[in-house]
């Protein structure tokens, strides 16, 4: 067990050699510089991780073709090699010490090149993570019409790089973490130093220091370790894929953070405000957002109660509908064998597994999915008389209506609980969709995101701050001169007021 | 982690043994119209349903006829329910009872109508707002009649959109079940609409008033119409006056009824003060019938003025002194604005009430005269 | 976590508002109408007022002992009588709850699921209802923060949908009632108020003290005039003696009407649901209350298995009563004493005895 970077260069190179037995992309450089006593140097990385033409043109040609490490007198040539080395032999731009060799190895294996040196006692670090990484490209799962087009890509600094850009403020944090025992994730925790409150960030520092496990894969993992009720089925993280929405949030006094190999960023806290939110609805003008934000309001509410209410009507209190209604409805079930409610949980299951096969096949063939499934089986299934075409039409309905939902997570969330609706209705009518809306929203108020109500910002903190002027209705910019207050900024004002006449 | 799962567990024991009150929308029969007739002999009532028949209606009906029309002897609307239970293959739901059809012989009993009022409303499911009618040859012929009817309106029966249609003429006042209930308790008495069966048509007209509970008499259309006025439910309405030997037609818009107190001694006069607004419809067209002046248009006023003065009079006559009816609510008026004097007389209002004095005043409006002078 | 929740005071206010209003909503103006005829509005401003001075003397309490919650108090002022006390608010807060389910219990029965056992649709609430309460003041808080709006969003409805065939002179005659059915009308319509005692147990933790007055009366003022909002309107639709003789005017109102259009008729089973959340907001505090007031009596330190431990034994009360008639009079012979030991002797008790304290300390 090696601790520290031995002085003899065999012994330490034989231990690296050791550890990274039977790992085939490990792949190293001799080389002899020094025309008089042959300093014996060896440069190991990681074949794919590393970038060898920058170690190649920077390094290993120097070296080789340096004239003075010739002219080195022989005497201390020990004491002044490492200076020489650091000073001029290495022209790469980011060099460091190492003498810790388990830090050392974690070097090599995040794709810089280590470089040992006979006699030293510490090993040369050189920068060179270079492996191939997707360029930057538009966000797959949050297009937008008005709007930036980069996206996150699963390099973490290409993705700070991306946030950095937009917040270009010295007060803007970006701490390194490395989580999981195993794959050594970079963790870049993102914050603004005088915006955000305090408590929240120790929260998140804890709960990221607290993690004890053998590998972060993705942010999702990450997400999942770090949220409040890991029983619920609400996402109570964000994730996105923008980097603007990450600034934006940043800026709102919110936390970011950025997991390395994950294009996904994860913003805490979430509420049911922030996940209905999407980035568009802060660029376009505040009339068409606030008339977006309704709509999508009812999607939510349809696409979760749209079966069990169509369930309820239809079985238990068709008195609700008006008689011309009533009569047409009757008309179109009269053949229909099932009762509505295995006809919706029929149909409902049947849109998901056109959804999930839709989802895992991408380009045409998704498309024809969805098109044989979507209108071959509904036409059948009505021409068949297993389903009436009104039920057709209201599980449409609730499957566009959920895709209508900005947050992925929340829309499928909630198609949990369409379930558990279309359950209850069948039993209660409509006693038991109150009955689910009573659990429901219980649950979203009882639920916390890092300390912070889920149900925020309609939770009634924070209205005093004017936190409603951006909810359902969006105020102009002009008039949102505050933060939202349910993240408790420290600085609560973004916006001087601008006085322009009229 | 556990105690969720049991209570789940519980939770989903408990539902699956549910549903008890899923009836499907399609096994379930909404009638539409319920008619009583006596029947005298072993049950009270002979009660008529009609309903649509849902496999004629949609895209591809298989079934040809429109409603359907069954009868059964029972004691009261409910127990008819259960008798039927034999004899059709749904239940039937109340909640959609558009019309409720009370024959003659019903409204003469004082009790008969009192118990199907309650029976509606005490029930939870039945509509409330189904309207009453008073079919003076019969229930059940009068339903009968709507499958023969010439006019046919599938849903929501012929009979229901008859007495929605009132716009044009004021010939009967529809009321619902909760208006009468209403007008009982405020005044004693309430004028249902009459129907009949006639020439594969049905007719509805004039009205029927009920003073505690039972058949006072009956008003023409045309008594049923000053009525209506005076009580502030008409919408619009034409009026016909003979001016100088010419027919001048009045279609009246607007129409509103004010009581005054007048006196309150022995003999307490009311006002009615009946203002009516509208244009003229027809005159005659020509020389001589042109309208130029104010005094043109004054002297037209006064003429309807009169007519409709005599033909308001004389029902308000009728109800007060023949019939003896309160349709007037004079004394809920009294009541609400006159309470003292209400406290004094209110014991003996049956009798007080035909002798005061009623007196119509009819104040005639014409705002427009029509494209044609 | 053992931290201590917070409420802001716009919380305070949507607790007392939809703890207030309650079952008693749809059956209001029937029992006012029986006893003070048309002036309802009248008594429910004297018990509106009444009600004000309540809630003073509430934050009073708290006023004298800031930062320490109603069970530390009243083990210090009430002394000996410390347990009874909180074995009479303890059933008074149980009993309540269990009538407020009954209630629900028969209305849904009856005019939306007439076969189901009525011992499953009170089970389903009261399970439903468990899992809030089983979570501190601040949730129950806020779940009375949002039925607030749904509650003014219902009256409004109501309103909207009846103001077209109102006619307002069945509100005359004015004033011609005598002083012993109004004193009378007040004692009917102060069951309509029982719900603010809720302060007790949100005052201490509201995190704004210098707004609770305001927010409180506030609170009441709009519960006041929501009753008179809808007592009116039911004046305005039905004669005295139609109301006299209806046990829910509210749904027979809404049933009596149809939305212009004729979208949705027959708007009862729509505005039932929408009164099965405000019933929720009801039962919620009421029933936390019992539990919380209960791990108190036996020194726990989580009230979330008394929560769990009341759900048969509410749902067992509740199905006592026989039927409608026998449920009045319990509520008539027992909750009535025990609401005005809870809502007014104990309180009262607590404040004197407090004074008393500190002047003898002084």
């Amino acid at each position: 067990m090696l601790r520290n970077v031995s002085r003899d260069i065999e012994i330490t190179f034989e231990y690296i050699k050791e550890r990274f037995k039977d790992c085939d992309d490990l792949i190293y450089r001799r080389l002899e510089v020094g025309r008089d006593y042959g300093i014996k140097l060896i440069f190991i990385m990681i074949d794919g991780l590393a970038g060898k033409t920058d170690i190649s043109d920077f390094s290993i040609e120097n070296l080789v073709f340096e004239g003075d490490l010739n002219v080195l007198g022989l005497e201390h040539y020990k004491e002044k090699i490492l200076n020489y080395f650091t000073q001029e032999g290495i022209s790469n731009f980011d060099i460091k010490e190492e003498k810790d060799i388990e830090l050392m190895l974690n070097s090599i294996m995040s794709g810089d090149t280590v470089l040992l040196v006979d006699g030293l006692d510490t090993s040369i670090i050189i920068d060179s993570k270079g492996w191939s990484s997707r360029s930057i490209s538009e966000p797959v799962t949050e297009a937008v019409i008005r709007g930036p087009r980069d996206g996150f890509t699963e390099n973490l600094r290409t993705n700070t790089a991306l946030v950095r850009r937009r917040i270009k403020d010295t007060r803007f944090k970006i701490r390194g973490y490395s989580v999981g025992r195993r794959s050594k994730t970079n963790v870049a925790l993102m914050y603004i130093e005088d915006i955000v409150n305090d408590k929240l960030l120790d929260e998140v520092k804890k709960r990221i220091l607290e993690i004890d496990i053998d590998g972060i894969v993705d942010s999702s993992i990450l997400e999942h370790l770090i949220e409040d009720n890991y029983l619920s089925v609400f996402p109570q993280v964000e994730n996105t894929e923008r980097p603007d929405s990450v600034a934006a949030s940043l800026l709102e006094g919110r936390v970011a953070l950025i997991v390395d190999n994950s294009p996904f960023a994860l913003i805490v806290p979430a509420t049911l405000g922030t996940l209905l939110q999407s980035s568009e609805d802060h660029y376009n003008r505040w009339i068409e957002t606030s008339v977006v934000r309704i709509i999508r309001v009812i999607a939510v509410l349809t696409s979760i109660l749209g079966s069990a209410i169509y369930i309820s009507v239809i079985s238990y209190q068709p008195g609700l509908l008006p008689s011309t209604l009533l009569y047409y409805i009757a008309a179109n079930r009269v053949n229909v064998p099932f009762p509505a409610v295995i006809e919706a949980g029929l149909m409902e299951i049947t849109m998901e597994i056109i959804r999930q096969a839709g989802t895992r096949i991408s380009g045409p063939i998704g498309s024809t999915v969805g098109i044989v499934g979507g209108l071959i089986i509904g036409q059948a299934a009505v021409e068949a008389g297993i389903v009436s075409n009104l039920m057709i039409i209201v599980v449409a309905l609730t499957t566009i209506c959920s895709f209508a939902i900005p947050s992925y997570e929340l829309a499928s969330a909630l198609r949990v609980y369409k379930f558990a609706f279309i359950v209850l209705a069948g039993v209660l009518g409509l006693y038991g969709i109150m009955i689910g809306i009573i659990l429901l929203g219980s649950h979203l108020i009882v639920l916390n995101s890092f300390g912070i109500p889920f149900s925020s910002p309609y939770s009634g903190l924070g209205i005093e701050e004017g936190d409603l002027k951006d909810t359902i209705v969006k105020a102009p910019l002009q008039r949102l001169w505050m933060r939202p207050g349910f993240t408790h900024p420290k600085d609560k004002r973004r916006m001087g007021r601008v006085k322009r006449d009229e | 982690m556990r105690k969720i799962l049991l209570v789940f567990i519980i939770l989903i024991s408990i539902l699956l043994t549910a549903c008890w009150d899923m009836v499907e929308i399609n096994n379930r029969i909404y009638p539409y119209s319920v008619g009583f007739d006596m029947d005298g002999k072993e049950e009270k009532y002979n009660i008529t349903y009609s309903y649509p028949n849902i496999n004629a209606l949609g895209k591809n009906p298989t079934s040809q006829e429109k409603a359907f029309v069954v009868s059964t002897k029972a004691d009261n609307l409910f127990h008819a329910m259960h008798h039927l239970s034999t004899r059709i293959s749904y239940p039937l739901d109340l909640k959609h009872l558009k019309v409720i059809i009370l024959t003659e012989e019903v409204i003469k009993d004082d009790k008969l109508v009192k118990e199907i009022v309650d029976g509606v409303i005490r029930d939870f499911i039945a509509n409330k707002n189904a309207q009453l009618l008073v079919a003076t040859d019969g229930a059940e012929k009068l339903l009968q009649g709507t499958l023969k009817a010439k006019e046919q309106e599938i849903v929501g029966g012929t009979i229901y959109n008859l007495l929605l249609n009132n716009q044009g003429s004021s010939f009967f006042t529809p009321i619902t079940m909760g208006n009468f209930v209403e007008d009982i308790d405020m005044s004693g008495s309430a004028i249902i609409p009459l129907g009949y069966f006639m020439d594969d048509a049905i007719h509805i007209e004039g009205g029927a008033v009920i003073k505690e509970n039972k058949l006072a008499g009956y008003l023409t259309p045309k008594e049923n119409r000053a009525i209506a006025y005076l009580n502030n439910k008409v919408k619009s309405d034409g009026v016909n006056v003979d001016y100088d030997g010419t027919k001048l037609s009045l279609m009246i818009s607007e129409s509103k009824t004010k009581k005054k107190l007048i006196s309150r001694d022995e003999n307490i006069k009311i006002q009615l003060n009946l203002q009516m607004e509208g244009h003229i419809h027809s005159f005659i067209h020509g020389p001589g019938g042109h309208i130029h002046t104010l005094e043109d248009n004054q002297k037209l006023e006064r003429a309807a003025e009169k007519v409709a003065e005599k033909e308001l009079q004389a029902a308000v006559d009728k109800v007060q002194k023949d019939l003896k009816s309160d349709v007037l609510f004079i004394g809920s008026y009294l009541d609400k604005f006159h309470h003292k004097l209400w406290k004094d007389i209110e014991k003996d209002w049956d009798e007080i009430y035909p002798e005061i004095d009623i007196d119509v005043k009819v104040d005639v409006k014409i705002r427009r005269r029509g494209l044609i002078k | 976590m053992s931290k201590k929740p917070k409420i802001s005071h716009l919380h305070l206010r949507g607790l007392l508002v939809s703890n207030m209003i309650g079952v008693g909503i749809l059956s209001l103006p029937n029992s006012l109408a029986d006893v003070v005829g048309n002036n309802g509005w009248l008594v429910l401003l004297i018990a509106g007022f009444l009600f004000i001075g309540l809630f003073l003397i509430y934050n009073q309490i708290f006023n004298l002992y800031p930062g320490k919650d109603i069970f530390e108090i009243s083990r210090e002022t009430l002394g000996f009588f410390y347990y009874p006390g909180l074995v009479i608010m303890f059933l008074y807060f149980t009993l309540f709850a269990a009538i407020i389910a009954r209630n629900l219990g028969e209305l849904i029965k009856i005019f939306l699921l007439q076969t189901t056992p009525i011992s499953i649709i009170i089970l389903v609430f009261i399970m439903a209802t468990a899992y809030l309460t089983s979570h501190e003041i601040d949730c129950i808080a806020r779940a009375g923060y949002f039925i607030y709006p749904i509650i003014i969003i219902f009256t409004i409805m109501i309103v909207l949908i009846s103001l077209p065939k109102a006619d307002y002179t069945h509100l005359l005659p004015v004033l011609k009632t005598d002083l012993k059915s109004v004193v009378k009308g007040v004692g009917t319509s102060s069951f309509s108020y029982f719900g603010v005692e809720i302060a007790f147990f949100a005052i201490p933790y509201v995190e704004d003290r210098e707004k609770i007055v305001k927010s409180g009366v506030l609170g009441i003022i709009t519960v006041t005039l929501i009753y008179i909002v809808l007592v009116i309107m039911t004046l305005a639709h039905f004669s005295l003696e139609q109301i006299k003789s209806i046990v829910y005017p509210i749904l027979l109102l809404v049933r009596q009407l149809d939305l212009p259009g004729f979208f949705l008729e027959n708007l009862d089973g729509m505005i039932l649901s929408l009164w099965v959340l405000v019933v929720f907001a009801t039962i919620a505090p009421n029933y936390y209350a019992a539990a919380i007031i209960m791990s108190k009596v036996l020194k726990t330190k989580h009230h979330k298995y008394f929560v769990l431990g009341l759900v048969p034994v509410l749902l067992i009360i509740s199905l006592l009563p026989e039927n409608f008639i026998v449920l009045f009079d319990i509520v008539q012979k027992y909750h009535n004493i025990l609401a005005v030991l809870t809502l007014l002797v104990i309180p009262v008790a607590i404040l004197i005895s407090a004074y008393f304290r500190k002047k003898v300390q002084k």
